[in-house]
């Protein structure tokens, strides 16, 4: 059992670590897609905690091998750790079975479990784990195991101060800052807005708008004096061409038009005397 | 349920951006100024908060406060997420959708939705993604702040998603553009039928302001909204601390989720907003109905649509979903 303790506390730490690691990930990513987000912070997180657990089993062994008391101050940690595992074996019995819960659960029921029990458990997280290791302490016979003790709490417990600041410094590289944006990028949506330039591309059209759309693009050009002006309309089977260039056909402004071969029609235009007033 | 005192408080975000209605240009903001309303309003904590904010000349400075609104409205979409605002808005809007439809069959009308105040457009862009709307179905979301909307696209455009993000007033969608005088409705197209949607936005809205929200949409010629908001409850504060405190990590998406809830219209004061409209307009709440232990419906969506659909989203209404929305008006 005494050989258990040791990894049960790892165990331990690297699951706190992966979920400090969660919750240090999420609210930065605004992606819609992004299954792979909690995967990706918890193992961070586990990384981390192994690094924690690394660094704390060696700062163990040199303090256990230098003493002269080395036998007594790890069995003295070894009292501690059982103390500190009931306090977090019961704490996880309750986390675990709430994350499964809203996992599992839609709409209703999973805001339940995200605000009356994730979000008291993650508020009462730190608490749990200072009431854990003043119990524990209360079975220390040795300064070192005191110390080591209380250095190995304060390292979880700051996991996620630190795991924040990590993920905030990592977001702060791979994000655009907002002071960056221009207003013509924001002012460009790039999906329904329509601006009268040379060319207008047809992809944003429904097919059976496609006329019409034609038409009053043309009324457009004109009145603003283009000559020529380039209709985007794809590829593809040349279904849309051909509607395209039966319009142009059959338009007594058009001179002339042209495929360029690349999903585009070039039209070229007779300028009108005053009967395309345009919209603006 | 009346509303309380607190409800009366602004949001910190309310007071430290600014807009001209009539442009949408932002217009400086003077920390001062916004100093004063939350000291006058007995809010030393959000004071507090503006006081560490960077200034120049005496005005906030804007990139700052971009960046502070950017990342709480990231930290705001978790609540989203985790409250799954998406799929809880398209069961709602489903319905509505269908029944909108059923009235433009036959002419070559398209169906937009509009998110008014739509931020990052989380919504818009999961319905984007899972909404199964229908190609006939455009998504647009609307927005003064040009960081927010600058992110909502660079988004959308991240992941392909077919809609649109507009830094514009979302009332005038079919209106020239008084700055561009740009047209947003493609030219020779029919107007489409717009159904106008929110979520979390409602409750910004208040006294008066709130009337001129629901007459507005009126008279575009919407022909209906669904907005969502938090619903008023005595236990919504308590569970709104609990989730901003446990989720969140900047003061002001702390302090304004919080309050939020506290300002949280209840149910009947958003139908009795409506009065001016309820001539074209029959109304129903969904989970707006009080309950004794509110912990399970803490949102609801208020729906409104022109008096002519009202049978046809009746019938597409499912079995499961029809006790949940309440009678509509007369």
């Amino acid at each position: 059992m005494d050989r258990m303790i040791p990894f049960l506390m790892i165990g331990l730490v690297l699951l706190d670590c992966a979920l400090a690691g969660i919750r240090a990930g999420y609210g930065r990513d605004g992606r819609i897609h992004k299954n792979d987000l909690s995967l990706r912070c918890a193992l961070r997180g586990m990384l981390f905690g192994a690094f924690v657990c690394a660094a704390l089993g060696i700062l163990t062994g040199i303090v256990v091998t230098r003493s002269a008391h080395g036998p007594d101050i790890y069995q003295s940690l070894l009292s501690i750790g059982i103390r500190m595992q009931i306090v977090f074996v019961g704490f996880s019995m309750v986390v675990l079975p709430s994350v499964a819960l809203f996992t599992v659960c839609r709409h209703e029921y999973r805001t339940l479990a995200t605000v009356a029990i994730l979000g008291p458990l993650t508020i009462a997280r730190p608490f749990v784990i200072i009431a854990a290791t003043a119990w524990g302490l209360t079975a220390s016979q040795h300064f070192e195991a005191t110390l080591l003790t209380l250095v190995a709490s304060a390292a979880v417990l700051f996991t996620g101060w630190y795991l924040d600041k990590a993920f905030a410094t990592l977001t702060a590289w791979t994000h655009p800052k907002p002071a960056a944006v221009s207003e013509e990028d924001a002012a460009d949506d790039g999906v329904v807005q329509v601006e009268i330039d040379e060319q207008i591309d047809l992809h944003h059209f429904a097919p059976r708008d496609i006329p019409s759309v034609v038409e009053e693009y043309l009324r457009e050009a004109l009145g603003r004096g283009f000559v020529e002006v380039r209709l985007i309309h794809g590829r593809g089977k040349g279904v849309q061409r051909q509607r395209v260039q039966r319009i142009l056909a059959n338009h007594p402004h058009v001179v002339a038009f042209r495929s360029d071969g690349l999903g585009s029609t070039i039209a070229t235009l007779r300028p009108p005397k005053a009967e395309y007033p345009a919209r603006r | 349920m009346s509303n309380s005192p607190d409800a009366d408080r602004p949001e910190i975000s309310d007071l430290v951006v600014a807009y001209d209605p009539e442009t949408t240009e932002r217009v400086d903001v003077r920390k001062d100024a916004v100093l004063k309303e939350l000291k006058q309003h007995g809010m030393p904590r959000a004071a507090r908060i503006v006081e560490a904010w960077p200034e120049h000349k005496g005005v906030l400075d804007r990139d700052f406060v971009d960046g502070v609104l950017l990342r709480s409205h990231l930290e705001m979409q978790r609540l989203s997420e985790e409250f799954q605002q998406g799929a809880r808005l398209a069961r709602v809007l489903a319905p509505v959708v269908s029944a909108v439809r059923k009235a433009i069959a036959g002419t070559s009308r398209r169906i937009r939705i509009v998110d008014v105040g739509c931020g990052l457009g989380y919504v818009t862009r999961w319905l984007a993604v899972n909404g199964e709307l229908g190609d006939d179905v455009d998504l647009v979301g609307c927005d003064y702040n040009m960081a927010l909307l600058a992110e909502a696209k660079r988004l959308a455009r991240m992941e392909g998603l077919r809609c649109a993000f507009l830094v514009r007033n979302a009332f005038t969608l079919d209106e020239l553009d008084p700055v561009s005088g740009r047209a947003i409705t493609p030219l020779g197209k029919p107007p489409p039928a717009t159904i106008f949607t929110s979520t979390g936005v409602v409750h910004h809205f208040r006294g008066k302001s709130l009337h001129t929200f629901f007459t507005e949409q009126a008279r575009t010629g919407a022909f209906a909204f669904v907005h969502c908001d938090i619903k008023r409850s005595w236990v919504a504060p308590i569970g709104a601390w609990m989730f901003h405190y446990a989720r969140m990590r900047e003061p002001l998406a702390r302090y304004d989720g919080t309050l939020s809830a506290v300002r949280a219209h209840a149910t009947d004061a958003l139908f009795d907003a409506t009065l001016d409209i309820r001539g074209e307009f029959r109304l129903t709440s969904f989970d707006g109905q009080r309950e004794l232990v509110p912990i399970l419906k803490v949102m609801q969506a208020f729906v409104g649509v022109r008096r002519e659909l009202v049978d046809d989203i009746d019938r597409a209404i499912p079995s499961s979903l029809r006790r949940r929305f309440s009678p509509w008006t007369a």
